[in-house]
C-alpha cells in the first residue's frame, strides 16, 4: 500500500516531460525501493501500478501540448489504483464471509490482515464459530493473530505447527492469506502453508486463500527451490530459536536454517477469494493474461 | 458415436460460384469492405475412413493416387492408412495442374525430407508465396474467390502427400482469411496484402516467437547444475540448449530416443557439435536415468484446448515418468500451434506412418506382408494429458495448461484478421 502512495506522489511531483520519462522515473523509484526492501509484494504491486496507470494510453489526450495535464491524469489514475486497493479489503470480506457458517472450525496460519477481516465480518453477521491458530514458527505470528481475534470474542485455540495433521479431521476449512499468487494459481506464503495445504488436501478439507488482485505476480515456480530469495536472511532466529545460539557456538558446523516462504502448488488450493470475485486457481492465469495482453 | 461425429463434420462442398456480369457487380457492392467467409476447407482432420460412404468421398477428393494399405489395423481403421507413395506415382489426376513449388514441397513432405512442425509450416508458406507471386487473375473473375478456389486443390495435394500438421492447418486458415479480405482491392494490392500477411505471420508467430521463448526459458528456468531431459529432436529445444550453452550456463543433457526414426540422433549430433555434455539412451532405459534429471524440456506438434499436448510418439511416456518423479515438465510451444479442438486420447486423431520402417531390420520378418495374422502399427503422435505438464512456455509468457483457451481468445493475429 505504501508503495502505491509513494508512486502516486512521484507521478505528481515528477519533472519528466514525456511519457517515457515518467515510466523511467517509476522504474528507478521501484529499483530504489526493492534495493532496500526486496520483496515480491513490492515488485508485483509496482508492476501492476505501472500497467494500470499507463494502460489505455490512447485514452489520454496525448495531443495536448501541456504535459502537466497528462501528468495530472496519470496521478489521478494512481489515486484510483490506491482507492481500489483500499476497497478491495472490504469487498473480499463481503464475498468470503458467507463461506463461514455456524459451528465451523476454521484453521488459519500466520498473520493476515485480510483473513482477520473476513473472520471479523462473519462475527458481525452473527455467526458463531471457533478458530484454530498455528504457532507459525519461526516467525511466531500467532500472538498478533490470537490477540486480534480474541478481542472480538472469537474463541481461539493455539496449536503447535507439528500437530496440524493430528487435528485436521476436526477442521472444516482452512483460511490463509498470501504474500503473492503466482501465474499458475499457486501460492507463496509464510513457511508452513504448503504442509497445511498438503494435509488438508489429503483429508479433503477445503483450503481457501485470500488475495487481492495486486498480489498476482508473473512468477512461475516449478519447485520449492524456484522461489526468488528474499533479502531477509535465510537464517531466522526468532526468540525461541535463540537457544540454538549456544549450540552453534559450541559446534560451529551446525546448520540452522529456514526459508521465510514456501510455494503451494495450485492443485492443493480449492478457491481464491479476490476482489475480482471468487476464483479457481486456474482462473488466475486467465486474469493475468487479460491484464498483460 | 462415430456416426454422430461424422454427421457434424461432413465436409461441405459448396463454393459459391459467382455468376458473371450483373450478379457479380451486385455481389461486390453488397460486400463492400466486408471480409468474405472462405468456403469450408477440406476437413480431412475428421475423415471417418471406416464408414464406406465417407471413404468414397475422401478418395474422390484426392488428387494424388494413393494405394490403400492392405494391412489395416482394426482399431485405427477410421484413420487414412495408405501405402507410402513412390515419387513417380505423385502424378496428379488429369485436369489438375499443381504449381511446381507445391509439388516440390509435397514430395519433400512425403519422403520425410522436411520434418518438424515449424519446418513444415515455413516450407508450406514459402510454397504459397511462390504460388501467389505467379498467380494472375483470369479475365472476369474476382481474385478473392478465384485464388481461394485455386488454393483448394493445392491444399488437398499437400494433405495427400502427408496429413497436415496442426501448425499448417492454422496457417492455412490465416492465408485463406487474408485472401477473403481482398474483395475490394485491385489485383496488385490484393496480392501484396496476402503476401504481407504471410510474411508477418512467419515473422511474428514463428521466427520472433522462437526467439522470445528461447530467451524466456534460458533467463528464468535453466540454471547451473541442471540436468535436462529431452525426447527426440525438437528445433526449439535444440535452440534453447545451444544458446544457453553459449551464455555459459553449466548443464548437461539426457537425450531419450526411440525406434524407428531415431530423431534423437540428430539432436545428439548438433548438441555435441556445440560442445554440450550429452547422455544418449533409448526409451526402454528411461527409468534408470530419469531420477537424475532436474527438468524435462519438450517440444510439441500442437496444444489442444483441453490442455493436452500432441507430440512425437513416446513423449507422453517420458512426461509421465518425469511427473511421477516430481520433475517439472516444460512444453515449449509457439501460439501458432494452439488448436481449438479437444482430444482425450491419441486414437481418434493421429497419423499412421509407414509400417515397413518398424520391421526394417529383422530378416526373419521378411514375409510379414503375407502373414494374415500379423498387423503392424506405426503411430506418429501421442497425447500428453494436462496433469503431467507443469508449464507451457509460449511467446506470451509461461502459462499453465488450463490457460490455453484464454490465449486462443486473446490471439492478436486472428483479431486483426476479423
Amino acid at each position: 500500500m505504501a508503495v502505491v502512495v509513494a508512486l502516486t506522489e512521484l507521478l505528481r511531483l515528477s519533472t519528466a516531460s514525456t511519457l517515457h520519462g515518467i515510466l523511467d522515473d517509476i522504474k528507478f523509484a521501484v529499483e530504489d525501493i526493492t534495493r532496500s526492501h526486496n520483496s515480491i509484494e513490492v515488485k508485483s504491486t509496482s508492476e501492476l501500478f505501472t500497467g494500470f496507470v499507463t494502460r489505455k494510453c490512447n485514452d489520454l489526450q496525448l495531443e495536448t501540448e501541456d504535459f502537466s495535464i497528462i501528468k495530472g491524469q496519470l496521478a489521478e489514475r494512481g489515486n484510483q489504483f490506491a482507492t481500489r486497493i483500499n476497497k478491495s479489503g472490504k469487498k473480499i470480506a463481503q464475498i468470503a464471509m458467507s463461506f463461514i457458517r455456524d459451528d465451523m472450525v476454521v484453521l488459519t496460519h500466520g498473520y493476515s490482515v485480510l483473513v482477520n477481516s473476513i473472520l471479523l465480518a462473519a462475527v458481525e453477521q452473527g455467526r458463531r464459530f471457533s478458530v484454530l491458530v498455528t504457532e507459525s514458527r519461526p516467525a511466531f505470528d500467532v500472538l498478533k493473530t490470537a490477540e486480534e481475534l480474541l478481542s472480538n470474542d472469537i474463541p481461539v485455540t493455539i496449536i503447535p505447527d507439528t500437530s496440524v495433521a493430528h487435528i485436521m479431521s476436526d477442521v472444516d476449512l482452512v483460511l490463509i492469506g498470501a504474500v503473492a499468487v503466482v501465474e499458475n494459481g499457486g501460492l507463496l506464503n509464510s513457511i508452513g502453508t504448503y504442509q497445511i495445504s498438503l494435509i488438508a488436501s489429503a483429508l479433503n478439507t477445503p483450503v481457501y486463500c485470500v488475495a487481492p488482485s495486486f498480489k498476482f505476480t508473473r512468477l512461475y515456480p516449478l519447485s520449492q527451490k524456484d522461489i526468488p530469495e528474499e533479502k531477509a536472511e535465510r537464517l531466522v532466529l526468532a526468540d525461541s530459536w535463540k537457544q540454538y545460539g549456544l549450540l552453534k557456538e559450541k559446534y560451529p558446523e551446525l546448520q540452522v536454517e529456514t526459508s521465510p516462504l514456501d510455494y503451494t502448488p495450485p492443485n492443493y488450493l480449492t478457491l481464491l477469494f479476490t476482489d475480482l470475485g471468487v476464483l479457481t486457481p486456474s482462473a488466475v492465469s486467465d486474469e493475468l493474461i487479460k491484464l498483460y495482453s | 458415436m462415430s456416426e454422430k461425429a461424422s454427421n457434424r463434420q461432413s465436409p461441405q462442398q459448396q463454393s459459391p460460384q459467382q455468376p458473371h456480369g450483373q450478379g457479380q457487380k451486385q455481389q461486390q457492392t453488397k460486400r463492400q469492405g466486408q471480409p468474405q467467409q472462405p468456403s469450408r476447407a477440406p476437413s480431412n482432420a475428421r475423415v471417418q475412413m471406416d464408414l464406406p460412404h465417407k471413404r468414397k468421398q475422401a478418395t474422390k477428393k484426392q488428387i494424388v493416387q494413393l494405394k490403400v494399405s492392405t494391412k489395416e489395423v482394426a482399431l485405427f481403421s477410421h484413420l487414412p492408412q495408405f501405402e507410402k507413395p513412390a515419387s513417380v506415382s505423385l502424378m496428379a489426376k488429369s485436369g489438375e495442374s499443381i504449381h511446381p513449388a507445391i509439388v516440390t514441397v509435397g514430395l519433400k513432405y512425403s519422403e520425410r525430407i522436411i520434418t518438424g512442425s515449424n519446418a513444415r509450416v515455413m516450407a508450406m508458406l514459402d510454397a504459397f508465396i511462390a504460388f501467389i507471386k505467379d498467380y494472375k487473375t483470369p479475365h472476369s473473375k474476382v481474385l478473392a474467390l478465384d485464388l481461394d478456389n485455386q488454393l483448394k486443390p493445392l491444399i488437398q495435394f499437400i494433405e495427400d502427400c502427408r496429413p497436415m500438421s496442426i501448425g499448417m492447418r492454422n496457417a492455412v486458415k490465416v492465408v485463406r482469411g487474408a485472401i477473403g479480405r481482398t474483395t475490394v482491392m485491385p489485383e496488385a494490392e490484393a496480392k501484396e496484402h496476402v503476401l504481407a500477411v504471410i510474411d508477418e505471420y512467419k515473422k511474428q508467430k514463428i521466427l520472433d516467437a522462437d526467439k522470445v521463448i528461447c530467451d524466456k526459458v534460458i533467463a528464468e528456468k535453466i540454471v547451473n547444475g541442471d540436468v535436462i531431459l529431452t525426447y527426440g529432436s525438437s528445433y526449439i529445444v535444440q535452440r534453447i540448449l545451444t544458446v544457453a550453452h553459449e551464455k555459459g550456463i553449466n548443464f548437461r543433457v539426457i537425450i531419450v530416443d526411440s525406434n524407428p526414426k531415431f530423431e534423437g540422433r540428430t539432436l545428439l549430433e548438433r548438441l555435441n557439435a556445440a560442445g554440450i555434455d550429452c547422455t544418449y539412451l533409448l526409451l526402454t532405459g528411461l527409468s534408470y536415468v530419469v531420477k537424475d534429471a532436474t527438468k524435462f524440456l519438450m517440444g510439441a506438434h500442437g496444444l489442444l484446448s483441453n490442455g493436452a499436448v500432441v507430440s512425437r510418439a513416446g513423449s507422453a511416456v517420458v512426461a509421465m515418468m518425469a511427473h511421477y518423479n516430481h520433475i517439472p515438465v516444460l512444453v515449449c510451444c509457439e501460439t501458432h500451434k494452439f488448436y481449438e479442438r479437444v482430444q482425450l486420447d491419441a486414437i481418434c486423431n493421429n497419423e499412421l506412418e509407414d509400417a515397413e520402417s518398424l520391421l526394417r531390420d529383422g530378416t526373419s520378418m521378411a514375409g510379414w506382408k503375407e502373414n494374415e495374422k500379423l498387423r503392424v502399427l506405426n503411430l506418429a503422435y501421442d497425447l500428453t494429458p494436462m496433469e503431467y505438464v507443469s508449464a507451457v512456455v509460449t511467446e506470451v509468457g509461461l502459462v499453465p495448461t488450463t490457460s490455453i483457451p484464454a490465449i486462443l481468445r486473446e490471439d492478436d493475429f486472428k483479431k486483426n484478421l476479423e
